[in-house]
């Protein structure tokens, strides 16, 4: 048998199957799921440490925040989908709008007719506008784990349809839609965390739709994607949430760890009535500050910081027992995070250290001229509020920093500036996220003053 | 060195690709049969096409000129072999489009007659006489680039050039050709560099070989002392050896951008020409032959085979003993900078490095999807630019902005696209912006 292989005209490769290309021919293996995955895995410290510090009540606001931003993500690459999954939504929503459109009417005739004499028509127009109040309140409050089922059978329902469809395409030769292949990459999964780690915990289930809806529709697809987008999508959707649902934003629940260590100095600065921080059993039962608030609030008043700057204080600030959002408050899980993203070259540490140095140095110039401080020290700066996530993971997102590495630290030192100028003398006790889309929309600006010289560049007019 | 200090001891950028050397590294270089017909590429050379002597009918020896050359910037074609010409055909040429070729039908006889005589005596000619020898012997760059060799030798009066590079780096993933001809024959390499020095009139004269190659460097060592000639061990690192990145490995001179190795002094030449250089001068040889690394790990014997020009793929295959599955690819050239080829037919030419057989889970299947700026291909360019920058300007047919952003100093090294997560086709968009570019300022010139 081996001789007569051996005799055989040797085998040679059919010129049909020949693939041509263009240069070159391989590759190292790296693509853009995995980088959204070495990114979800930087997160995961300060997930954990979110989920640790607050229970069920942040675990389910990372849950909405993913799903939410998957399925936005998804109706908007398949038409298909976003017929299936939006319909319901487009329903409930006219009826939410409608019921308080007529409430609203119901008012302001309600208010007309008041000055005027007739008492017959006010009657049946107000009890419309109660009706509908009421049946508004109801729509409001349809149970969560409805909500997330919903989403959920929605979700695998449709990518079930794009799948088939897909597989048919394929088969057909004809070109794929692509969807597939743009939701399998992970990144609204990513999105949808880092939206989640911008967000309290105990945040309601309709917030985290409308902040998926900003983070993914408005921040993300309508400039067409992945890779197109000017702004950092989870703080499009931080900022948009913030201007127009405030109050939902700056609620902080504390820690389980904070409940239980009631009786030290520090708790009693950020619990103003400690009758109802003692009768609190879980966090959802009690607000409280952040550090950052309170020490807007001693500045404002011309009091001393020391209260805030103590050792436990530190301790706490450093593992993330304070005030925040589920992202940002352990300081100890963000450096985890740091280091692996550096391990694994997904980002450049310069962007971080720039970032925060820069504040750093700022805060304690400020300090140095005033003769009085007028803020908390640097190190206060670094380890409270959203710094270390903003510049761990905000800063260096990759799609929208500049695409050199001059340019990055350009970019990580205007956010530094910015930010430490609306933490000391801004409205707002924090300045991140703001500082962060800022720099975003001046990217294209640094990109051109930051080009690169080509290897061997010769300054022509220097020669001249 | 004064010269050095303060300067990176390394280029900037490359890449480490899986370098697939082993495969063939360890076989010698194996004479091939004759075969029966051999379609010579007419044009084998970057700048004018040749012009065909012979006709159908005619009878040709070994190493006679067949194609003579018709500017400066050309070379002629010679003869693999004695045998009867069947005509001047079209074939598929190792860049996709179709090229001229004389067909040469074999007469088995293999009869010598070159009309180029040995010059034992080189050192005593002149250097317009050596020169003109090697333009006659129809030399080109045989490392990739197949650029006119006596044209590189004829640097304008201007340029002072105090330095020879042979490039001996290979590297090319898969490609062992260079790396056995060092080990092999390390005398006509080092011999051939002398007289191009010589040439030129110059003394300096360097070998660089990347390290991944300890027993070329021991045996080129151990003969150059002789010689007076420096072997340099250099990092492995693609593109180790690109004309501008092995200078600055070697002298930690900078080709200005845009400009030639002359321009700083250099003239970089392949280890496989100056071997061919050595035959032309000293046995009166043309370039007839070349040695070629047949490999793959579909291909039953990988090896490294001294070809005839004109042999096509398939006959060099068979020789390998064909291939055990269909591969994805056939590559004329290494895997980073070689052609696809979609025909068996292409033939061997000056510069063939090698002929590659990728399998499917070998090479990269391009799903291409937007660019996320990770900055890979921006940490990688050896020519420090940004790819993903040109890429996007190109796909958008924003050609100022590509021109803007030094398009024109990428030599297609592929680093860019090998890093890239979203699987860009980069070198694909930077041909075409190189090429809009290019197109404009020549109208912009006629005008
Ligand atoms: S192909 Fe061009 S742009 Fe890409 S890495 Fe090489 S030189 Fe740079
Ligand atoms: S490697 Fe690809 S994805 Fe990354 S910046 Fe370059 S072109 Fe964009």
């Amino acid at each position: 048998m081996n001789v007569e292989n051996i005799e055989k005209e040797p085998l040679v490769p059919k010129e049909n199957q020949l693939m041509i290309s263009s240069s070159p021919h391989v590759h190292n293996g790296n693509s853009v799921p995995r980088i959204m995955g070495l990114v979800i895995l930087a997160l995961a410290p300060a997930i954990g440490a979110g989920v640790y510090f607050w229970g069920m009540s942040a675990l389910t606001v990372l849950l909405y925040c993913v799903i939410f931003c998957v399925a936005m993500e998804a109706s908007c690459l398949s038409w298909r989908f976003a017929k299936t999954l939006l319909a319901p939504f487009v329903i409930y929503g006219t009826l939410c709008v409608l019921t308080k459109a007529i409430f609203f009417i119901g008012r302001f005739i309600n208010m007309g007719y008041v000055s005027a004499t007739s008492k017959e028509p006010i009657a049946f127009i107000d009890s419309l506008s109660e009706m509908s109040q009421n049946l508004f309140t109801k729509l409001f409050s349809i149970p969560e784990v409805v909500v997330i089922i919903f989403s959920l059978v929605m979700i695998a329902l449709a990518l079930t349809l794009e799948i088939i469809k897909d597989k048919k395409d394929r088969l057909a030769n004809k070109e794929c839609s692509g969807a597939l292949i743009a939701i399998k990459d992970g990144s609204a999964i990513l999105t949808g965390l880092l939206l989640a780690m911008n967000l309290a915990a105990g945040t309601p289930w309709w917030i985290c739709l409308v902040g998926a809806f900003l983070a993914i529709v408005i921040g993300k697809q309508v400039f067409g994607g992945i890779g197109n987008n000017p702004f950092n999508p989870a703080l499009v959707a931080r900022v948009g949430l913030f201007i127009g649902f405030a109050s939902y934003l700056s609620t902080w629940r504390p820690t389980t760890l904070m409940l239980k260590t009631s009786d030290s100095i520090y708790n009693k600065l950020f619990f103003n009535n400690d009758t109802v921080y003692n009768s609190a059993k879980t966090v959802m039962d009690f607000t409280t500050a952040t550090p950052l608030a309170v020490a807007k609030e001693l500045a404002d008043k011309g009091a001393d910081f020391s209260p805030l700057t103590t050792k436990t204080a530190y301790l706490n600030y450093f593992l993330g027992n304070m005030g925040g959002c589920i992202g940002e408050t352990s300081a100890l899980a963000l450096l985890i995070g740091a280091v692996i993203l550096i391990w694994f070259k997904l980002i450049k540490w310069e962007v971080p250290v720039y970032f925060v140095g820069t504040v750093a140095v700022v805060v304690t110039l400020a300090n140095l001229f005033g003769n009085k401080p007028v803020t908390p020290n640097a190190l206060f700066h670094i380890l409270t509020g959203g710094l270390l996530l903003g510049a761990i993971f905000m800063a260096t997102d990759m799609v929208t920093s500049p695409s050199t590495k001059l340019g990055c630290i350009v970019f990580a030192i205007g956010c530094g500036l910015l930010t430490s100028v609306i933490r000391i003398w801004g409205g707002y006790p924090e300045g991140v996220s703001f500082s962060i889309l800022i720099m975003n929309a001046l990217v294209p600006m640094i990109n051109n003053f930051t080009a690169k010289k080509p290897f061997g560049y010769v300054n022509v007019k220097a020669e001249a | 060195m004064s010269e050095n200090q303060g300067k990176r001891k390394y280029f900037r950028g490359g890449v480490h690709p899986h370098d697939g050397k082993a495969l063939s590294a360890k076989n010698s270089i194996n004479e091939a049969p004759l075969f029966d017909k051999y379609q010579v590429v007419l044009q084998q050379n970057i700048g004018a096409p040749p012009k065909a002597i012979v006709k159908k009918g005619d009878v040709v020896l070994k190493g006679q000129m067949i194609a003579e050359s018709t500017g400066f910037v050309c070379t002629p074609v010679h003869a693999p072999t004695s045998g009867v010409v069947s005509g001047i055909v079209e074939i598929p040429g190792a860049m996709g489009q179709s090229v001229k070729a004389i067909e040469i039908a074999s007469d088995g006889e293999d009869k010598w007659g070159s009309s180029l005589k040995p010059m034992k005596d080189w050192e005593q000619r002149d250097d317009s006489e050596i020169k003109q020898r090697i333009h006659d012997a129809g030399i080109v760059g045989m490392g990739g680039a197949a650029f006119p060799t006596h044209v590189k030798l004829s640097p304008p009066e201007n340029k002072n050039i105090d330095y020879l590079i042979l490039n001996g780096a290979e590297c090319e993933p898969y490609l062992t050709a260079d790396h056995r001809l060092m080990i092999e024959d390390p005398e006509r390499i080092l011999k051939g560099a002398l007289i191009i020095a010589n040439s030129l009139n110059i003394n300096k004269i360097a070998i660089g070989i990347e390290k991944n190659k300890p027993d070329a460097i021991k045996i080129l060592k151990k003969h150059s002392a002789d010689y007076g000639i420096s072997i340099v061990p250099l990092r492995m690192m693609y593109p180790q050896g690109a004309e501008k990145q092995l200078i600055y490995s070697v002298t930690k001179r900078k080709v200005p951008a845009g400009g030639l190795p002359m321009d700083c002094g250099c003239v970089v030449q392949n280890v496989a020409t100056a071997a061919a250089v050595y035959d032309a001068v000293v046995k009166g040889q043309p370039l007839i032959e070349r040695v070629t690394t047949i490999t793959g790990n579909s291909v039953v014997n990988p090896g490294n085979w001294r070809l005839k020009l004109g042999t096509t793929a398939l006959d060099a295959l068979k020789l390998a003993s064909g291939v055990k599955n269909n591969p994805a690819k056939i590559i004329m050239g290494g895997p980073m900078m070689g052609f696809a080829q979609k025909s068996l037919m292409v033939t061997i030419t000056k510069n063939s490095s090698g002929i590659l057989l990728l399998d499917k889970e070998d090479t990269s299947i391009y799903e291409s999807r937007q660019c996320i700026n990770c900055k890979g291909c921006v940490d990688v360019c050896p020519m420090n630019l940004t790819p993903s920058v040109l890429s996007k300007a190109a796909v958008k047919e924003n050609f100022d902005i590509a021109e803007r952003f030094n398009v024109m100093d990428c030599m297609e090294c592929g680093c860019c696209a090998y890093v890239c997560p979203s699987r860009r086709p980069m070198v694909q968009h930077l041909r075409l912006a190189k090429g809009k570019i290019l197109a404009k300022r020549r109208a912009q010139q006629n005008k």
